[in-house]
């Protein structure tokens, strides 16, 4: 994860970040990524459509 | 008790200016006492604007006296936590990278407030950009507030000085900001009710966005009346903050005397082995319930259709990739002038994948439509705010499980109206609280049901026992 996590903080300018606290980046990435995958998956049905942009018509 | 004009409810302070038996001139003159007084040890104010506030207590004065009254707010001092923008004074988020920021313009909240003639004190301490994983932070530019109850106990946050300063007479209401509990964790803590109204009813426009999809503007204050006020004056869209929605704004303040007879209440007072009140909240629940079977409502048992889990994780996902976004330029150029939190925050919303995003936001309309369907069954739901009361600094893991294991998710997530309401005090003197939440839009039935409670724990109780530092006038 280490070299992953140095590789993703390089490719998106987050060297920075990533300096202030290496270990912590690298288990924030950890904690993103398990959290997402521990969010569920809905269908059209389940949820209704996706976000949706709705453009308004004039009053 | 002798009277303190400073712990004056705003309305009744409003009413005295009106009847020219309290002059705002007095009223802000002790305000600035006590904050001279107590601010140094309570860290509740960032910046203090005491020569702008003499002046328009002095103006506030002549217009009353010349027949120009703007209302019930006229000549009320408040304050806004230092994320709401104020034009010509310093609007720092609590964050080295805003600490020379002076704007231009005034927030919405703070204009309306100003025109219906409430005197601004100054701003008020918080999170770094209302982040926070809910420890203290000492890294940040400003020391944190500290809890008037016990000054060695956490205020909660992240509208820690909001909250703090209507408990310690330092303004007679407050504006926070809610994202994950922020305006109802502070008002628990330290006591005060604390309204967080829909997502879509106040303007957010000139309020330091956190995360856009779940961010409220709100007040903190010591009565339901006060936020029955406060809440008639924000309401209402100002055609710039594009979710604030046009819905009539109902008289709050009227509909309070409603009482809670044939209401349905629905009391959670469950939500799984790993999220047990502590015996104290627990009591306070049993004792609301109690207040409000007496006064007439029909209460039934609930559960929430989901894991409380299940909505922080939702929550947690959307916040963060949001979060990040609207700070992904000082992430990448000037992380070192970040808070620890905030830093923490911006290494987890960088790698939110968008399919991670995309399903979070979906399940949010899942699960806020879940709460929407409980109000088919009752009219509004009794819970607790926090898991236990506010704990010692020194307490860390407390301080820490005070805002990680509140119940205040579902609400953040759903956008209801939810308000923390001050339910007595535990064994060591530090307020008890419970949360009160109802339909879309309906703040009414929830000042009306808080209203009830009130009537059996009016304000002011009890103030908390802060020595002052210079002489008391």
């Amino acid at each position: 994860m280490t070299d992953f996590a140095a590789q993703f903080a390089e490719r998106h300018g987050l060297e920075l970040l990533r300096a202030a606290d290496p270990a912590g980046f690298d288990a924030a990435m950890i904690q993103t990524e398990v959290a997402g995958a521990a969010m569920p998956r809905l269908s059209d049905k389940e949820s209704g459509p996706a976000p949706v942009f709705r453009p308004k018509p004039r009053p | 008790m002798s009277e303190d004009v400073a712990f004056l409810s705003a309305a009744e302070a409003g009413r005295r200016i009106v009847a020219g038996t309290l002059s705002p001139v007095t009223l802000v003159d002790r305000m600035l006492d006590r904050i001279a007084a107590l601010n140094g040890r309570l860290h509740t104010y960032i910046t203090v604007v005491a020569e702008q506030a003499r002046d328009a207590a002095a103006k506030a004065e002549a217009e009353i006296a010349a027949g120009h009254h703007r209302g019930p707010l006229h000549g009320v001092p408040f304050a806004v936590k230092d994320n709401y923008f104020t034009a010509g004074i310093r609007t720092t988020a609590g964050s080295r990278l805003m600490l020379d920021v002076v704007p231009d313009f005034s927030a919405e909240a703070v204009l309306r407030l100003q025109a219906a003639g409430a005197i601004l004190l100054g701003k008020l301490n918080t999170w770094e950009y209302g982040t926070g994983n809910g420890g203290v932070y000492f890294d940040l530019p400003f020391p944190p507030a500290c809890n008037p109850w016990n000054p060695e106990c956490f205020t909660g946050g992240s509208s820690t000085g909001a909250g703090a300063a209507i408990a310690a007479g330092m303004a007679s209401f407050t504006m926070g900001s809610d994202t994950g509990g922020s305006i109802r964790l502070p008002a628990a803590a330290c006591g005060v009710i604390g309204l967080k109204p829909s997502y879509g009813r106040v303007s957010r426009t000139g309020m330091l966005p956190n995360c856009w999809s779940l961010d409220v503007a709100g007040p903190l204050c010591r009565t339901t009346e006060d936020a029955a006020l406060v809440l008639g004056v924000l309401a209402g869209p100002d055609g710039k903050d594009e979710a604030a929605r046009d819905l009539p704004v109902p008289d709050y303040r009227e509909s309070r005397g409603a009482g809670v007879r044939g209401m349905t209440v629905g009391v959670i007072s469950d939500a799984g082995p790993d999220e047990i009140p502590s015996p104290a909240q627990r009591a306070a629940l049993d004792e609301a319930a109690a207040t409000l079977a007496a006064a007439g409502a029909r209460l039934v048992p609930l559960s929430l259709p989901e894991s409380l889990a299940l909505y922080r994780r939702t929550t947690s996902i959307i916040n963060w990739s949001e979060s990040f976004s609207i700070h992904e330029t000082d992430s990448t150029e000037r992380p070192h002038l970040m808070g620890r939190a905030l830093r923490a925050k911006m290494m987890a919303g960088a790698s939110v994948r968008a399919a991670d995003y995309l399903a979070a936001l979906r399940q949010r309309r899942l699960l806020a439509a879940g709460i929407e369907a409980l109000f088919e069954q009752v009219d509004l739901l009794l819970l607790p705010g926090t898991q236990a009361v506010a704990p010692p600094f020194a307490n860390e893991s407390d301080v820490v499980d005070f805002t990680r294991r509140s119940w205040m998710a579902p609400f953040s997530l759903s956008g209801h109206p939810a308000l923390t309401f001050p339910a007595g005090f535990d064994a060591d003197g530090m307020p008890r609280n419970v949360q009160l939440a109802t339909r879309w839009f309906d703040e009414a039935t929830l000042l009306r049901c808080a209203a009830a409670l009130e009537n059996s724990s009016p304000w002011p109780a009890r103030h908390p026992a802060l020595e002052l530092e210079t002489a008391d006038a």
